[in-house]
């Protein structure tokens, strides 16, 4: 008997395709705030920092060449 | 998280170190431990509360002693301390950890404890012993809080009805707890972080233009139209996903309306029985019409038909009023006097109160002019003076109120007719699930109208977004005309594409936040639905709400309660296990954006008698349910469910424990001994033993299969 038997498909394309339609930098700016926010250990960071680090983020992202 | 051995150490029922291995072969994932009531099944569960995250009974804070187990404690010396530790090697990433919590208690006096403390460890054992490391800066505490939040502990290690019971009844605490497992708040708080550093930067270009009031001025009107501008924007998403929404429950609910009513002549009766009493509507109509008429003619006749039909008796009382020289003026209330002396009323029959209270009614209102006249009428016809025309008008009189006294009977037929055929009609539609289609007809009728109210909202945000985004253009360009030359230009700059940029995260973020909540909707909704409908034997089915991404169970559009039978069981089943499945997928597809959510490893599911108060359909649903829903599934049982599901679940269990219970006679009543017995390489263990009088009751985990 398989271990498991059910498996539930998460139809991520649309998601998917609604990050790759803006440009890298935001992509790469998305991510970056996902993974500040949403990592393991994510909860034990204080907000403050959580933002401080967004922030910068933020402003890496808009300066040329980055 | 996969949990590979339980070990337990004077910890409540279990006295003395025992231990529970939790082998996940290849073949088999189900472990089965049985044991009767109060020998420590859901200790187990308590026991990995208490290891996870410290917990035990919140109504006795600071008695931390009451864990260890009595006998040991019984057993005490004066001054001694004492421990109890719940101990477990869990696999993750790859790795096994062995995790050991202890509480320390020391005895004061006799039954006084000193408030014991609680340690929480690693341990490591290797040839040279067995090593304690602290946990440091609480690592592994998070990491389990991590693999498992404790507001969801319940859902993965829980006793049947108490998780069912909360699903069902929506406990708000469940949906936070949703909320956090499938990664939900976080989403939310990084989009409010972004709009918060947005703000700071809007601040920011104001404080730089502190000097220039036009240009703040303009500023702030920007502010104040890209704020109304994203509200109508928001509201018009919001409103997008509920249509879509409700015209999917739409379809849904008239497909499920089309499939009750396929294949039944329930609408042909539906229009007959429309039909019919619309038919009879217009009979009683009718029938009205002629007692109106009746009425009106009687009514008009000055109470000649009455009189006439009182003729005999009447004309006997008028004579003698005559002869008493009454005048006509007062003749009415003569008459009803002279009426009420006789033994007979006019119509024959003997005078009773009832018969007296009419006349006397009739005496003070009803005959006051009419019968007036009529008696004078009737006067004149015994002396036949000016009977011609009285006698013309009786006979007229009397044709008209024929013909409608007979319209009348014909009507009454007709209707007495048609009430029976309605009759008929409404046994027959009583076969068929009449009120059900009639509620997912009213259903229907709901979500059509809340189509059409979303489909006007859509309509009127579209043209306010239009209004909106001109005017912000138009401000836009105000604002860049404005905007301050010289030094400070290229710092405004700066801070407006920061604002800018902040401003499209906070958009992106909120449009998949949004996205993935549907998707989650989605995706619980079928799962459950096909792990659930095809079992249920009522034809009910499961559903998950949108808002909440709560389950529920309704039958043809009417969210049920109370459900017994272990239906309800079976849904919480099913929904725990597709969520535990969705948050796994979520953290693997994620990866593809290159975000980490963290590795999560296959759940497993520790379930405290699942199939208590389940009838013997949802006992096998349930037990066919858990084969293969999981990596790792423990179930503990009372006997007498495991005699149903011997056959079902014996061959694929990779191990089974009986928890013995030891007690004194007195716990042993109202069982039947042979419900305990196991066979055991060829002998009976029974899972019940005796102690004697007054010793404590305790447990000991035996290995039976």
């Amino acid at each position: 008997m398989p271990t498991t038997t059910k498996k539930i498909q998460l139809e991520v394309d649309s998601l998917v395709s609604l990050i790759q339609k803006q440009d890298p930098k935001m992509q790469q700016l998305f991510s970056t705030a996902l993974n500040i926010f949403a990592s393991p250990g994510a909860r034990r960071v204080a907000p403050e920092e959580k933002e401080e680090k967004l922030r910068q983020a933020i402003e890496s992202s808009v300066q040329p060449g980055s | 998280m996969i949990i590979k051995q339980l070990r337990l150490c004077d910890f409540l029922t279990y006295p003395g170190e025992q231990v529970l291995d939790f082998p996940n072969a290849d073949a088999s994932n189900l472990i089965i431990v049985l044991g009767p009531g109060n020998s420590g099944k859901t200790t187990l569960i308590r026991a990995l509360k208490f290891l996870f995250y410290g917990a035990y009974s919140s109504e006795r804070p600071g008695e931390a002693h009451t864990l260890i187990n009595n006998r040991t404690k019984a057993a005490a010396k004066l001054g001694g301390m004492l421990t109890g530790w719940v101990e477990a090697i869990i696999e993750h990433n790859e790795e096994e950890i062995c995790l050991r919590r202890t509480v320390r208690a020391a005895m004061v006096s006799r039954d006084v404890w000193a408030a014991g403390d609680i340690v929480f460890e690693q341990v490591i054992r290797d040839p040279r012993g067995t090593h304690f490391l602290p946990d440091h800066q609480g690592m592994f505490q998070n990491r389990i809080r991590t693999l498992v939040p404790e507001s969801l502990f319940d859902a993965f290690y829980f006793q049947g009805e108490p998780l069912d019971g909360k699903l069902l009844g929506g406990v708000r605490a469940i949906r936070h707890s949703l909320s956090a497992f499938l990664h939900e708040d976080q989403w939310e708080e990084a989009e409010q972080a972004a709009e918060s550093i947005r703000a700071g930067y809007v601040a920011e270009i104001q404080k730089l233009n502190a000097g220039n009031e036009k240009y703040q001025e303009l500023l702030r009107n920007q502010e104040s139209w890209k704020n109304l501008l994203k509200n109508q924007q928001t509201a018009l998403a919001n409103n997008q996903t509920e249509l879509k929404r409700v015209q999917t429950e739409y379809a849904a609910t008239k497909k499920q309306f089309d499939e009750l009513v396929k294949g039944t002549d329930i609408s042909a009766l539906s229009k007959q029985l429309t039909s019919r009493q619309r038919d009879l509507d217009d009979a009683q109509d009718k029938r009205r019409h002629c007692e109106e008429t009746i009425c009106r003619l009687v009514s008009e006749s000055h109470g000649i038909p009455f009189l006439l039909a009182a003729m005999p008796v009447a004309s006997k009382i008028l004579l003698q009023l005559k002869e008493d020289n009454v005048i006509p003026a007062d003749l009415s209330e003569r008459f009803v006097d002279r009426v009420l002396e006789q033994d007979c009323c006019v119509c024959g029959t003997t005078h009773n109160a009832h018969t007296r209270a009419n006349w006397l009614k009739y005496k003070e209102k009803t005959l006051s002019v009419d019968l007036n006249r009529g008696l004078s009428d009737l006067l004149a016809l015994t002396h036949k003076t000016g009977a011609q025309s009285f006698l013309r008008r009786s006979r007229e009189l009397h044709v008209e109120l024929g013909r409608f006294r007979n319209h009348r009977g014909q009507h009454i037929i007709k209707c007495q007719e048609l009430q029976a055929l309605i009759k008929s009609i409404e046994n027959q539609l009583a076969e068929y699930p009449v009120e059900e289609i009639r509620n997912l007809g009213v259903h229907l009728s709901a979500l059509s109208d809340q189509r059409e109210q979303l489909g006007r909202d859509i309509g009127q945000s579209d043209v306010s977004i239009k209004t909106l985004t001109a005017k912000v253009a138009e401000i836009n360009k105000l604002v860049d005309k404005a905007r301050p030359k010289g030094a400070a230009a290229n710092q405004q700059a700066k801070l407006e594409r920061l604002r800018d940029r902040a401003e499209q995260l906070r958009d992106l973020i909120a449009q998949t936040r949004q996205f993935l909540h549907g998707l989650f909707h989605q995706i619980l909704k079928s799962s459950v639905a096909q792990d659930y409908d095809s079992v249920a034997t009522d034809g009910s089915h499961a559903v998950v709400d949108y808002q909440t991404l709560l389950p529920a169970i309704e039958r043809n559009g009417v969210r049920m309660v109370n459900l017994g039978g272990g239906q309800s069981q079976l849904m919480a089943l099913a929904y725990v296990v597709a969520l535990s499945k969705l948050r796994r997928e979520l953290h693997q597809q994620m990866q593809q954006l290159q975000i980490g959510l963290g590795k999560i490893d296959d759940q497993s599911f520790l379930l405290d008698s699942p199939f208590d108060k389940a009838d013997n359909n949802y006992t096998k649903a349930i037990a066919r349910f858990l084969l293969g829903s999981a990596r790792q599934t423990v179930i503990s049982m009372l006997p007498q469910p495991w005699n149903l599901l011997r056959d079902a679940l014996g061959e694929h269990a990779v191990r089974i424990y009986g928890l013995r219970l030891f007690s004194p006679p007195a716990q042993h009543t109202n069982f039947d001994a042979k419900d305990f017995l196991f066979p055991v390489d060829g002998t009976n263990v029974s899972l019940r033993a005796e102690l004697p009088e007054n010793e404590m009751a305790y447990t000991k985990i035996i290995t039976l299969k």
